[in-house]
């Protein structure tokens, strides 16, 4: 019997859930009837078996009030990470890891999604992450798919997913820009489409960056324009701030067609008036962030505006016409809204998902739709789907400065390459006669220490060479984002050991077998 | 020695292995009726084998009745459902200003802003919007906390007052009611003791 295969949009404050069948693709929606589901967990109680009771999406926001302490929120954020700090501990006294909590929203999706699909349908997901995440924290997203009982076919990016909503099965070859402005971040990638090919060739972003910002900045506009109509505005008043919040939010909607928005507040007898140039003056520096985090992006790989033939906004957020306006102005190029953007990312896992076979028994991909043609036809289109990505982090390893005798990052696979990708450092031994070699790997863009986490380390043994022997480090990133290090010996040309980049923030298969269990256990509704 | 029989016992016969070859002993007298029977074998044979086509046939269109009825189910589900789900989608924005608009004079007491609240409602209910019923006990699918206070005198989370109404659409809920809890106050930790 042929398995069906999903694509899931796992969000930082929404996550969505969508299938592709014959070339359609439909947003399955959630128990209150909506296409997206709050990413909040609220823990209600425990069983009397010991466990904890559980809500998941809307449900759970609401009742966020009530136990502040008991909710969690955002924790797409700590995936990736490991610790007390990260962790969350339930009132049955169990902790519980961000990919637990993450399980958790993927069971309530696929939960309520099954009421169209069938009980027990839904097994065999593809899963999206932003561009900028690492290894650690796709691994982690990987993990929570297998704890919440899901074959998890792969990890792909938001922008890629968007890319192949927007260019699968239309024959397209253009180079596409990415601007996705969500709820939380700011996402850009370059991305070359051509027939099923999806090759990214940059990326960037800013995890900090988001339509709350904006909300934000509105609602001290409004609260400022409130005090300069001498209003008072009673610090202790949350029910106010409370509405002006609500309202900053339908303002913002309203600024899209309107140049006017008039907001109303209970026992203010006049009402607010906000501009949309008031308000695209209070937001310019959070869209020129945008913008130099594209440019940056741009310059990397020295792709110039003409270059770029499309330009795919994603992210609810690029309806604020600034953002329009702004992406037009720099690139002399028509802004199309071509794809949902609340629902694009989800759509595009949907139909990457749909060119997997999947083995009825074991559940296994046959193809990895990645890195083959698939050959079988969607919607009466050639079925291939080829996704390149490129490296998120840079990567690099631990140096001594002879001349300074200070410690420096070397970094030998820099950010966007290709993957995958091969690339090696030649450096010296430091005294006479060492005989062992700390290999520390590196993550991030910059030369200070400080500046970048080690994110693993191994100690390789060394024939007794004077000082100055040369050796060879030697970097390659696999298409499953796995790193392996190799040290070669120049002097004796032969390798002194090999090691792959242990995350020690990731679960171990042990943990995430007991997690699996523990979570199996919890009632989610 | 061959056998003259009926062509259906020849069949029963042909079944079982028992049946001796009809050319083991050709006799000129019996030449006509092997053919006979041989004729009256194809027939059947051929009788069968339509009837098999028009079993299959019959099975296959049956097969398709019921696929067809059930898409024709999962069609005029999905078209209902898409149907609704765009409905709300078009609507809800609709709604919510007004909802707001009613919060801004609920428990106005001037007679007119009264009458006009009331007239909304109306207007509201007519068009399948209703008010939501809070009881005093919490309902985290059609209510929404927005305040919590703590009280010896209770045992259990209970809804003590509305903050702003609630009220769905179709069934969905536009938007929860918003409500303050009174919870249980917890004993004190010995540490805090």
């Amino acid at each position: 019997m042929e398995r069906k295969a999903f694509g899931i949009d796992l969000g930082t404050t929404y996550s969505a859930i969508a299938v592709c069948e014959d070339g359609e693709t439909q947003i399955l929606k959630n128990a209150e009837g909506m296409e997206n589901t709050p990413s909040v967990i609220f823990f209600t109680g425990v069983t009397s078996t010991g466990e904890d009771d559980l809500l998941v999406g809307q449900e759970a926001k609401n009742s966020a009030e009530t136990e502040p302490n008991n909710v969690v929120q955002f924790i797409k954020r700590k995936m990736g990470q490991s610790g007390p700090a990260v962790n969350f501990k339930a009132p049955s006294g169990k902790t519980y890891t961000p990919e637990m909590l993450s399980s958790f929203i993927l069971r309530k999706v696929c939960q309520d999604a099954e009421q169209y699909v069938g009980e027990g349908e839904i097994k065999d997901v593809v899963i999206t992450v932003p561009a900028y995440f690492d290894d650690a924290r796709r691994t982690a997203t990987k993990q929570a798919g297998a704890i919440a009982s899901l074959n998890v076919l792969a990890v792909i990016n938001e922008p890629t997913a968007a890319a192949i909503a927007y260019g699968f099965g239309k024959d397209t070859n253009a180079r596409v820009l990415v601007y996705d402005l969500g709820g939380g971040t700011f996402d850009v990638t370059i991305m070359d489409i051509k027939g099923g090919h999806f090759d990214a060739l940059a990326t960037g972003g800013d995890s900090q960056l988001g339509g709350f910002n904006f909300d934000g900045r509105l609602s001290e506009l409004i609260q400022k324009k409130l005090t300069e109509q001498g209003a008072v505005l009673d610090d202790d008043n949350d029910l106010l701030f409370a509405e002006i919040r609500e309202k900053a939010e339908r303002a913002k909607r309203m600024l899209t067609d309107k140049e006017v928005a008039r907001l109303r507040l209970k026992g203010i007898k006049q009402p607010v008036e906000i501009t949309r140039e008031e308000f695209e003056e209070a937001t310019a520096d959070l869209l020129e962030r945008t913008r130099v985090k594209l440019e940056q992006v741009m310059a990397e790989k020295s792709v110039t505006w003409e270059e770029i033939d499309e330009l795919l906004v994603i992210g609810g957020s690029t309806r604020m016409p600034m953002v329009k306006k702004m992406l037009e102005a720099l690139s002399g190029k028509q802004v199309k809204y071509k794809v949902n953007p609340d629902t694009a990312v989800a759509q595009g896992a949907a139909i990457f998902a749909s060119t997997f076979e999947i083995d009825a028994e074991s559940g296994a991909p046959r193809r990895d739709a990645r890195t083959a043609d698939t050959g079988g036809a969607v919607g009466g289109m050639a079925n291939q789907i080829i996704i390149s990505d490129v490296t998120s982090q840079s990567l690099g390893v631990v140096l001594l400065d002879s001349e300074t005798n200070r410690k420096y990052n070397q970094i030998i696979i820099p950010r966007n390459s290709k993957i995958p990708t091969t690339s090696s450092q030649a450096a010296y031994t430091v005294v006479d006669n060492q005989t062992r070699l700390l290999v520390q790997v590196t993550e991030g863009n910059d030369s200070e220490l400080e500046f970048v986490k080690v994110i693993g380390e191994s100690t390789l043994s060394i024939p007794p060479y004077p000082k100055s022997s040369p050796i060879e480090i030697i970097y390659a990133y696999d298409p499953d984002q796995i790193v392996t290090i190799e040290v070669i010996d120049k002097v004796a040309n032969k390798s002194l050991g090999t090691f792959e980049v242990d995350r020690t923030s990731n679960m171990s298969a042990e943990e995430v077998a007991r997690a699996t269990e523990i979570v199996g256990r919890t009632n989610v509704e | 020695m061959a056998e003259i029989c009926n062509p259906e016992d020849i069949e029963k016969r042909e079944e079982s292995s028992e049946f001796p070859s009809p050319v083991s002993e050709p006799q000129i007298a019996y030449v006509y009726d092997e053919e006979k029977l041989q004729a009256v074998q194809n027939e059947i044979g051929g009788v069968r084998q339509e009837l098999g086509e028009v079993r299959a046939e019959l099975n296959a269109l049956r097969d398709l009745f019921s696929r067809r009825l059930m898409n024709d189910k999962q069609k005029n589900e999905l078209i209902q459902t898409v149907t609704n789900g765009a409905n709300f989608a078009c609507i809800e924005p609709f709604l919510y200003d007004l909802i707001l608009l009613m919060d801004r004079i609920e428990g106005e007491k001037e007679e007119l802003l009264q009458s006009v609240r009331e007239e909304i409602m109306e207007i509201l209910e007519r068009r399948g919007v209703e008010k939501i019923k809070v009881t005093s006990e919490f309902n985290p699918r059609l209510y929404k906390a927005v305040r919590v206070t703590e009280s010896e005198e209770v045992t259990s989370m209970r809804v003590t007052h509305i903050v702003r109404s609630g009220y769905t659409y179709a069934g969905r809920v536009v938007r929860p009611a918003e409500v303050v809890v009174v919870k249980p106050k917890k004993p004190a930790s010995p540490a805090e003791s």
